[in-house]
């Protein structure tokens, strides 16, 4: 659909393949609760009525209201269809992208900051095929470097699929390094109130993730974590002497894989507690996935969560 | 040092470098990886990091402790016992010498609880009976110290040649098939099987306590020589070991601290032998003390026994006095009440004699006190007409003591006249029995508080009890004697009773003419009728002024060849008539004038007359003459005593008369020395009950600290050759035997590095897995 119509589609075909791109046109997005004035549950949509546009009409799946069927196309096609409605908001989510030197890790498909800009580029094309006001940020440490625009890469939310290729255009070839805690200070949230996700490994101090998050939620908007491992960051598999070279410019350690395990793997559990206890304070949602997912299935994950500003129009009146 | 018994499984240490090293491979084996998650090992988790670098370390070491403490478990390390030389290689099963000492001192025999004392009579009596029940209630400390001997000699390898020596004797020889000890040395029963039964009189005789106390100095180095001689005829270098089983009693021990060195009594003696024998592996010691842990600060530091030279009578029995100094060491107040001093007499009687007025004394710190009491003379002498020995032991107290509580103190003979009577004929003639009865009741008349006694005293009493030294010997004796080379007392002559000196040969008038002229002593020499006459010279005539013209030619020839200025001679009448001429020195001297102001040129010469009626005695006829042959100047006389005799014949039953006779004499003796009892006995304080301080008690553990004394002197000091190994014969026989063995064969250690060797497995097993959960 992108592909072909617009500059930098090689680089949205780097990202996002054809049969992504086929999986997560089909992705339904459920309402946000966020997006209805930061309520939890799901049905607490405010947004209803004349306001409310005819998106289209789908078949009927097991679960729908059946007060939203659509009873002239069941006349007409005798079969059931449900009418979806779309509602613009004001509502805009930000996607900001960690590529500080941590992100660096792995080879291949799973190098973690390769697999965060796909399921950012997944984002920023579900909430775009939506029409969401998407935007997205990169960011690197100070002596890394986010694309072209140095430390910090951005796009101010907006509708237009200029987003996901100006993205994808950031992406190719990024290079990511340095800490991440300094740039996240700077980078511009959008004016109104949104989703700000946070795609990192979350490999920094806690104090510096909570100001932030401190930040995020007191501008009125909802932190996201989706939060990328590597799996071996989760297993710690050394079996023999290893020296451990920090990305970050951490010092050389020199560890035993199987008398460190242990203790890497309750530092590890310790901090995952620490950052569930941030998000449950700053009520923000929180994703946990490893490189190893494929990116529809953390994009599902995403989608289960409830994309930020993407609200399902239940019925005419807008009630649910 | 530790010793190994298999040296070359040492080599089995060096596996303990294997985890090191597997450790330094897989090290150098890491490679450098990028790594993300550096926060989960570095910053927040530093310390955790570290942790776990020091639990790896950790567990490194463990590794190599189990692995060093098989190696060592391997190797058979013990500590070899002090018996042992560490710094020569001795092998444990090398075949020693080891002198036993038994101490036999007299404090051995106090009752080995320290309450009480073994009554003298009834340990004497019963001795053998005793001495098979060793351990009973009732045994004495040498019992203990001989089941100790016996343990000891129990746990000694069985090729230990073995030499018990006791305090006081020579060595003996214990031996069996297995542990003989040949030497020649002059030794009597003490085998071991006669040890554990002493069923045989000689064994009492050789194991008994005896009267002495210990000469440490003269015991060890008698030990050392027999070490040493040993050493040499064996051939090699065999270790030497002396096992002490003593109790505390010795004042030695405090006093000689040099000998506590070891080696200064080895270069004390200086001998060839003694010097082969410091210069070898050194003696071992194993030092067993026998005795109650309590000390007193209370010492005898100095002990003189002197004896009183008048006997008297006491409950009964003649008695002498015995004075003791004793000085109080450490800062400590002591009644002495609590504590009453003990002798042991020849007889083996343990005395604990404490006089009232000392009973109420008590002792400040330094005080030096001196007191005496009474012994009866009986119990000074080992058989009844024996002599007083020498030296007698004192302790004090008699139990309970633990150092230098025990002296040998020599007895202090009075300073009388030991008198020699001459009898040509021999002392066992009837002449010289009769001589001898009468020389020593003279003797008794010199001393002024016996006259009371003497009208009283039957005259056999005294003649048993002979305190005096009052010898009896031949004519051909008489040079030697003179020269002191003869038996007895008889080189402290100070009077000779010479009976018949026209008898004497020349050789027996030069040494009588040299002992007057060298040692101013007297001449007593009774004459009698028949031999002046015989001689040409006349019956004196008391009442004669020209006496000497009547004197028999041979005794003014004596007179010459002596060299002597004057005789006395007289007459013993029945009545005796104190204003005849012959007397009036006698009664200048008790009329107080000076002794020298007597004209000793002019002697009184008399002839004792027989009872009225009384037959002649044998070739004695018409009365006994006496003669007093003086030096030219009695001022002259130092020391000595001039003495008398008078032979008044075996039917002579006139004891009043004698008693005269003796009373006349006694004034002369006060004569010629009218100062010298007076000098006797002084220097001596005695400290009044008014005096004593306020009653102070302290008692201190003074045996660890003696042990603890000992064991630093013996440390350190790799030529030292003196290590001790106290022991508490308090403690169980296997304990004793342990301690016994580990003298001789040390202590093994394997067992601890097995121990150590499975701890360490089972704390790296347990840390292991700890760090893999």
């Amino acid at each position: 659909m992108i592909a072909g119509r617009l500059p930098g589609v090689n680089a949205v075909e780097r990202l996002l393949s054809a049969e992504l791109r086929g999986q997560l046109d089909v992705l339904d997005l459920l309402p946000s609760t966020a997006a209805a004035g930061m309520a939890i549950s799901r049905h607490s949509a405010r947004q209803r009525g004349a306001s409310l546009h005819f998106r289209q009409s789908r078949p009927y799946t097991a679960g729908d209201e059946p007060r939203r069927i659509d009873w002239n196309l069941l006349a007409r096609t005798e079969k059931y269809f449900v009418r979806e409605y779309e509602q613009e908001t004001d509502r805009q989510t930000l996607i900001v992208v960690d590529a500080s030197g941590s992100m660096a890790y792995g080879e291949g498909s799973l190098n973690k900051l390769q697999w965060a800009l796909q399921l950012a580029a997944a984002f920023i094309y579900v909430l775009s095929v939506h029409q969401e006001p998407v935007g997205w940020a990169v960011v690197a440490g100070r002596d890394g470097t986010a694309g072209k625009g140095g430390q910090i890469a951005a796009l101010a939310p907006g509708r237009s699929q200029g987003v996901l290729l100006r993205f994808a255009d950031v992406a190719d070839g990024l290079l990511g390094g340095g800490h991440v805690e300094h740039s996240l200070r700077d980078v511009a949230l959008p004016l109104r109130q949104g989703t700000v996700i946070l795609i990192s490994d979350l490999l920094f101090a806690m104090a510096d993730l909570e100001r932030w998050m401190q930040r995020v939620a007191g501008t009125g908007h909802m932190p996201t974590l989706v939060r990328v491992n590597h799996p071996a960051e989760r297993q710690f598999p050394f079996d023999a002497w290893a020296e451990l070279t920090g990305l970050e410019g951490e010092p050389v350690c020199a560890v035993e894989g199987p008398a460190v395990r242990r203790l890497y793997s309750e530092n590890l559990a310790a901090h995952e507690r620490a950052i569930c206890s941030a998000a449950v304070r700053y009520r923000a949602r929180v994703q946990w996935n490893t490189t190893s997912q494929p990116i529809i299935e953390a994009a599902r994950q995403w989608a289960g969560l409830g994309a930020a500003s993407v609200i399902d129009a239940r019925g005419k009146d807008g009630r649910v | 040092m530790i010793r190994f018994q298999h040296t070359w499984l040492l080599g089995g240490v060096v596996l303990a470098l294997v985890p090191v090293i597997l450790h330094l491979l897989a090290r150098s084996r890491s490679v450098s990886r990028p790594w993300a998650a550096m926060m989960y090992l570095v910053g927040e988790g530093s310390r955790n990091h570290r942790l776990g670098v020091w639990h790896q370390r950790t567990l490194l070491v463990l590794r190599c402790t189990s692995v060093t403490a098989i190696a060592l478990f391997v190797a058979g390390p013990a500590i070899p016992g002090a018996g042992l030389d560490a710094s020569s290689g001795t092998d444990p099963t090398d075949a020693g010498l080891t002198v036993l000492c038994v101490d036999n001192s007299a404090s051995m025999a106090a009752s080995a609880d320290g309450r009480g004392q073994p009554d003298g009579a009834t340990d004497t009596a019963v001795g053998v009976e005793k001495l098979g029940g060793v351990g009973s209630a009732t045994s004495t400390r040498f019992e203990l110290a001989r089941d100790v001997a016996v343990r000891v000699l129990a746990a000694m390898p069985t090729n230990e040649q073995v030499l018990i020596l006791p305090a006081v004797g020579e060595a003996s020889r214990a031996g069996t098939a297995a542990i003989e000890w040949e030497t020649d040395k002059p030794a009597v029963a003490f085998q071991l099987s006669e040890l554990q039964l002493a069923n045989t009189e000689e064994d009492v005789a050789a194991g008994k306590p005896t009267l002495v106390a210990t000469d440490v100095d003269a015991w060890l180095a008698r030990a050392r020589q027999l070490l040493a001689e040993r050493a040499v005829a064996v051939g090699g270098r065999p270790p030497c070991r002396i096992v002490l089983v003593t109790d505390w009693q010795a004042s030695g021990w405090m006093r000689r601290k040099a000998l506590l060195s070891g080696r200064e009594a080895v270069a004390a003696s200086g001998s060839a032998l003694d010097r082969g024998l410091a210069n070898s592996r050194g003696v071992r010691v194993l030092w067993m003390p026998v005795g109650t842990p309590v000390a007193t600060d209370v010492s005898l530091v100095d002990g003189r026994a002197s004896l009183d030279p008048s006997p008297r009578q006491f409950g009964g029995k003649t008695q002498a006095m015995i004075t003791f100094s004793v000085t109080l060491q450490n800062n400590a107040t002591v009644p002495l009440s609590d504590w009453p001093v003990t002798f042991r007499a020849a007889s083996g009687a343990a005395r604990a004699n404490t006089p009232a007025a000392v009973r109420l004394i008590s002792l400040r710190p330094g005080a030096r006190v001196t007191f005496g009491f009474k012994v009866p003379l009986d119990e000074l002498t080992a058989a009844p007409g024996q002599d007083v020995p020498d030296v007698i032991a004192v302790s004090l107290p008699p139990d309970g003591m633990s150092v230098g509580n025990e002296l040998t103190v020599p007895i202090v003979r009075p300073d009388r006249p030991t008198i020699a009577i001459v009898v040509p004929d021999g002392p066992d003639t009837p002449v010289g029995k009769s001589a001898g009865i009468a020389a020593r009741y003279v003797a008794a008349a010199l001393m002024p508080q016996t006259m009371a006694d003497v009208g009283r005293t039957q005259p056999a009493k005294l003649s048993l009890v002979d305190p005096f030294g009052v010898v009896t010997v031949g004519a051909r004796e008489l040079p030697g004697a003179l020269r002191g080379a003869g038996r007895g007392s008889a080189g402290r002559i100070a009077a000779v009773v010479v009976l018949g000196p026209c008898e004497l040969g020349d050789i027996a008038r030069d040494a009588l003419r040299r002992f007057v002229a060298e040692r101013g002593g007297v001449i007593i020499v009774p004459a009698d009728t028949l031999a002046a006459q015989a001689s040409g010279g006349q019956t004196i005539n008391v009442f004669g002024e020209d006496w000497q013209e009547l004197m028999p030619g041979r005794y003014t020839q004596l007179t010459r060849v002596a060299g002597l200025r004057g005789i006395v001679g007289g007459r013993l009448l029945s009545a005796v008539d104190s204003e005849m001429p012959c007397f009036s020195f006698l009664r200048a001297a008790q009329a107080g004038q000076s002794a020298t102001g007597l004209n000793w040129e002019f002697s009184a010469v008399w002839q004792l007359e027989p009872r009225p009626g009384a037959q002649p005695m044998g070739t004695v006829e018409g009365g006994l003459p006496l003669g007093l042959i003086w030096p030219a100047d009695p001022r002259g006389l130092t020391g000595n005593v001039a003495a008398l005799a008078v032979w008044p014949g075996e039917e002579c039953g006139n004891w009043a008369e004698k008693g005269s006779f003796a009373l006349m004499m006694q004034g002369l003796v006060r004569m010629v020395l009218p100062v010298q009892q007076q000098a006797e006995g002084s220097g001596l304080e005695t400290v009044q009950p008014e005096s004593a301080p306020p009653d102070e008690f302290n008692l201190s553990p003074l045996e660890p600290a003696i042990i603890a004394r000992l064991g630093r002197s013996g440390s350190g000091d790799a030529d030292s050759a003196w290590s001790i190994v106290p022991m508490d014969l308090a403690s169980p026989t296997n304990e004793l035997s342990s301690a016994v063995r580990g003298f001789y064969t040390g202590v093994p250690l394997w067992p601890w590095c097995l121990f150590a060797a499975f701890v360490a497995l089972a704390a790296e097993m347990v840390l292991a897995a700890w760090l893999a959960r």
